[in-house]
């Protein structure tokens, strides 16, 4: 990875215009993390409490009115307990120019594509930093070459990827992991050309009236890998992980109403060694604005998720979101989004809690919880049953 | 010294004055026959003619906000406007401060007829995210301002009745009292002061679904600019019922920018500075 970012970087010094400085800004975030896992987990680590810190800076340059921008966000964690979490990341490091139908991107950047909540499945472009959290939220920067054409019926995006990120996991002394370590230095691949296949990808999406409409078109490595089991000397057994080619076209839509909210994400998935398979979710939100008479906004959400590629590859094959949305409409920002993730059929339970509200114009607090309740063997997250934990983070702006 | 042609110049526009008061008291005495819904109607139209042509417009804004104890707190704000001629304008709103939200942008279609179309941009997670179009009563940014009002304020948005003269801070005003035609608005009604020479608002008060009043809004250091459009460079916002109060400070007020439809695109909101 080394070697592509310095390539990467050698190539802004040169394309970078040193005449026409317009304006420059760097701004930095210090956080705080502590985790409290009130039990041992399921595969002798017996810490409990967790502590670690992190910085991000993001460095912004734009010359000519904005019409060309240089964005620099590198990341750095460090970890007391795992030494695995401890990790650096360009979290974005990419030079734009916009002409006036078209925009041309190149380098580490981060990419969204999707409406529902509770799950992301058409997001594909960028891998998920796991070892960050959980929740699949937090996303390690994609090398890209991308365009964006701006055209009356609908906005079109190309990207060609030409180098994969492996996905990040907990090492043996952390946790949140499968019982059995996961050697990352082991990664297996379909592909001949490991991480440097040449991934490419096409969204195009619009506007009409109430609708949000996207549609896109993925081919390359898979980013959640599956795993295959190693035998060390020993009798030890650690897991690799194993990227796969794959074909994805994956359709995101929303329609708006009053204070209802329909969304719904559906993908067709074809990789080599399978069948074709189907995955979709979809469900509503729906705000109450002022509850009974106060200022603070109340929002319900219920998705359903469904998957049939397997529960090896997924916890969530008939799965329904259950959740709601404080929203506190105060000085400080305040909101709290909690929900059940419950499985129809086995009836496991995913909980969560996020709260975030803002201390200061300087000082912003975190805190989380997921808990894990009624996990079979036969479920992917079997291993968190004992997992349940609590996270507070505190970031100091500046 | 004034030479003779100017005399002459000076004479001709005494003449066009004249004219000009002659035919306005001549027009107010046939709106003195008007209803005062036609009145009311007439005076919001006139509001709305002389803003329009503006095109586009970008603006700074400093907001303060006051709990009932006096304790402020700021943010930093930009905007940018875009005038849609037929239908309600186009805006976007980029937050500077406080800093954890940097980078978090408001893009709102405004409609004439039904729901407006809104979007809010997370930077942290690169998401562009549709808003319910119901929220337009709850707080902007925990101030004492509703979406509803800092959102283009189009004629047909109300229904208007012409109340009475009045006169603000010496001013001769129109009182007219207006009612939200959308069921979402968080208002039974608004009382507008009107400068009867300029046309502009200069004082508001909301009242709420119980129809007591809720707010009184003010608007100060009117400056003139392209030598028509009017804008207020301060804005006063007092809760009556809570206490708090909240402060917009308007500055560096740009028109007919250059800005167009791609300006205020989805895919803008991700690079938007």
């Amino acid at each position: 990875m080394r070697s592509v970012s310095f390539f990467t970087f050698l190539f802004f010094a040169s394309i970078i215009p040193a005449d026409q400085v317009a304006s420059e800004e760097i701004t930095y975030d210090f956080s705080v993390e502590t985790r409290l896992f009130p039990g041992s987990s399921a595969y002798n680590v017996d810490d409990k409490l967790f502590g670690s810190i992190s910085a991000e800076l993001e460095y912004y340059h734009d010359w000519t009115d904005r019409n060309v921008q240089l964005v620099i966000v590198p990341f750095v964690r460090l970890d007391a307990n795992d030494s695995k979490r401890s990790h650096f990341d360009w979290r974005e490091l990419f030079w734009q120019k916009r002409f006036s139908d078209w925009d041309f991107n190149i380098g580490f950047r981060k990419v969204f594509w999707g409406q529902t909540e509770g799950l992301h499945l058409v997001d594909i472009i960028n891998q998920t930093d796991w070892i960050e959290n959980i929740d699949g939220e937090d996303k390690l920067g994609q090398p890209m070459l991308q365009t964006t054409w701006l055209s009356n019926f609908g906005t079109f995006d190309f990207f060609w990827l030409p180098y994969f990120r492996e996905r990040t996991f907990a090492g043996v002394d952390g946790r949140l992991r499968p019982s059995l370590p996961i050697n990352t230095d082991k990664a297996l691949y379909e592909s001949d050309a490991r991480e440097w296949h040449q991934d490419w990808a096409v969204r195009w999406y619009h506007t009409i009236g109430q609708y949000d409409i996207g549609l896109s078109f993925f081919s390359g490595t898979e980013r959640q890998p599956l795993f295959q089991p190693l035998f060390k000397p020993g009798n030890q057994i650690e897991l690799a992980p194993y990227y796969y080619q794959t074909k994805r076209l994956g359709l995101d839509l929303l329609y708006v109403s009053g204070g209802w909210i329909w969304k719904l994400e559906a993908l067709s998935i074809d990789a080599s060694f399978d069948d074709r398979k189907h995955a979709f979710t979809g469900g509503f939100e729906y705000t109450l604005v002022g509850v009974s008479g106060s200022q603070y906004d109340l929002g319900l959400l219920i998705e359903y998720m469904y998957d049939d590629r397997g529960s090896s590859f997924t916890p969530f094959e008939h799965d329904l979101l259950v959740g709601g949305r404080l929203v506190f409409n105060n000085v400080s920002g305040t909101d709290i989004l909690g929900g059940l993730i419950i499985d129809t059929k086995i009836g496991s339970v995913l909980a969560f809690v996020e709260m975030g509200t803002r201390l200061s114009d300087w000082w912003s607090l975190d805190i989380e919880f997921r808990g894990f309740f009624n996990q079979t063997s036969r479920e992917l997250l079997y291993d968190l049953r004992d997992d349940d934990f609590f996270e507070f983070q505190l970031t100091r702006h500046m | 010294m004034i030479k003779d042609s100017e005399r002459l110049f000076f004479v001709n526009r005494m003449k066009q004055l004249m004219l000009l008061i002659f035919l306005s008291t001549a027009s107010l005495a046939t709106h003195a026959n008007a209803t005062p819904e036609e009145e009311g109607l007439r005076i919001a139209r006139e509001i709305d003619r002389r803003d329009s042509g503006f095109i586009d417009n970008t603006a700074s804004m400093k907001m303060i906000l006051r709990n009932r104890h006096g304790q402020e707190s700021k943010r930093i704000i930009r905007m940018r406007t875009l005038e849609v001629t037929g239908d309600g304008d186009k805006s976007l709103i980029i937050f500077d401060t406080p800093r954890d939200i940097k980078g978090t942008a408001f893009l709102s279609y405004t409609h004439v007829k039904g729901q407006d179309d809104q979007w809010i941009y997370l930077p942290a997670l690169k998401r562009v995210k549709r808003i319910a179009s119901n929220n337009k009563s709850g707080p902007f940014m925990g101030s004492e301002f509703a979406y509803e009002d800092l959102s283009s304020q189009e004629v047909e948005k109300y229904t208007y009745r012409y109340l009475k003269d009045d006169t603000l801070n010496g001013a001769a005003c129109f009182v007219v009292e207006r009612i939200p035609t959308d069921k979402n608005s968080g208002y039974t009604k608004q009382i507008v002061w009107i400068d009867k020479v300029l046309y502009i608002p200069e004082k508001l008060e909301y009242y709420d679904r119980k129809g007591s009043l809720l707010k009184t809004l003010t608007l100060h250091d009117y400056k003139q600019y392209l030598d028509k459009f009017w804008r207020a460079n301060r804005m006063e916002m007092i809760n009556h019922q809570t206490g708090k109060s909240t402060t917009l400070l308007f500055s560096q007020y740009k028109f007919k920018t250059g800005l167009s439809e791609k300006d205020f695109k989805q895919n803008v909101l991700k690079s938007v500075r």
